[in-house]
């Protein structure tokens, strides 16, 4: 049997992928998207959170905390450790989609922060950084 | 007159099946607070351009410390005064807990769970209005089941529902006071390409 925070760490990260897919798509971060097309994006966000509380809620969760139910701050550390997961496995995975495919570098350099992301992956950020700063 | 609103509330309990399944449903302590942090969490990414969304930034950073010194609160307080909860006052509620929800086991007042999902409701609400005003729809049905459950008088949830209101307007003042941190916090995300 899977411990509850397990269970409860599990539902927040695939919850708080689809969150973030929502927000990219949202803000038109095309290098965080692990799709294409930004409806997909959608359906993907409102697939996985009805999908993880679903499954998540498919038994009554109604434990208290001394017989193994999640105390407010085992709550705080689950949800925090999945949002992590979840942006490092979205990183990831839309880099590792989309390879080198920028979709232009017109707007780069006046971008920042998040906003670069509309141009191209994580990785390829992160290199073009690392480029810059070496000169 | 607390008293007489709990018995008003808790004695709906039972008389319809599907509002009891709603109520057990809400009442539970993931699924309100977490759909509330999951829009924080989407509201770091929302703006229309960099300013606003360096906005909604702030006021997710806001919240985080708004739970911190909320739960803070609601510990000290509890050590002071340890309310019973009602269904220990009052035995004839026990049917309906135990049937809904369990036997919570920490003081009544103020209540922890009201305080939390206010917090993080008024945090949306600072950043978005029609988002906020959901937020506090659904802050407001989850404090609602905790009345109708038998696990809060009203006076815990108006208490735990005003310290987080208070609290969180509050901490949204004082952060241009404890500048350069939010700035300084948001500068290293921005670096890392997260803000």
């Amino acid at each position: 049997m899977i411990p509850l925070a397990a269970e409860y760490t599990l539902m927040a990260f695939v919850a708080s992928l689809g969150v973030l897919q929502a927000g990219a798509a949202r803000a038109k971060l095309w290098g965080l998207l692990f799709f294409r097309r930004e409806a997909s994006a959608y359906i993907f966000a409102a697939l996985s959170i009805v999908g993880a509380f679903s499954w998540f809620f498919r038994v009554n969760r109604n434990i208290p905390d001394f017989e193994g139910g999640l105390a407010g701050g085992q709550q705080f550390l689950c949800f925090s450790a999945a949002v992590l997961l979840a942006i490092i496995f979205t990183i990831l995975l839309s880099s590792l989609i989309k390879g080198g495919k920028g979709q232009s570098s017109s707007q780069v350099e006046g971008g920042q922060g998040l906003d670069v992301l509309r141009e191209m992956t994580y990785f390829e950020a992160i290199r073009r950084g690392k480029g810059r700063k070496g000169g | 007159m607390d008293e007489g609103l709990l018995f008003l509330i808790s004695g709906l309990a039972g008389r319809f099946p599907a509002l009891d399944s709603i109520m057990s449903f809400l009442v539970n302590d993931y699924f309100v607070i977490l759909v509330l942090a999951l829009t924080l969490l989407g509201l770091w990414f929302l703006g229309k351009d960099i300013a606003q969304r360096e906005a909604n930034q702030r006021v997710v950073l806001c919240a985080v410390l708004s739970l911190g010194l909320v739960s803070l609160i609601v510990k000290i307080t509890n050590l002071l005064y340890d309310r019973p909860r009602p269904f220990e006052s009052f035995p004839e509620l026990l049917p309906t807990v135990d049937r809904l929800f369990y036997r919570s086991s920490d003081p009544s007042f103020p209540a922890n769970t009201a305080a939390v999902a206010f917090t993080m409701a008024t945090a949306v609400w600072l950043a978005n209005r029609k988002a906020g005003a959901l937020c506090y729809i659904l802050a407001t049905l989850f404090a609602f089941s905790r009345i109708y459950v038998g696990v809060h008088y009203p006076s815990d949830i108006l208490g735990g529902a005003a310290l987080g209101i208070l609290i969180t307007c509050t901490v949204f003042k004082l952060l241009p006071f404890i500048e350069p941190l939010p700035t300084l916090a948001i500068k290293l995300a921005r670096r890392l390409y997260l803000a």
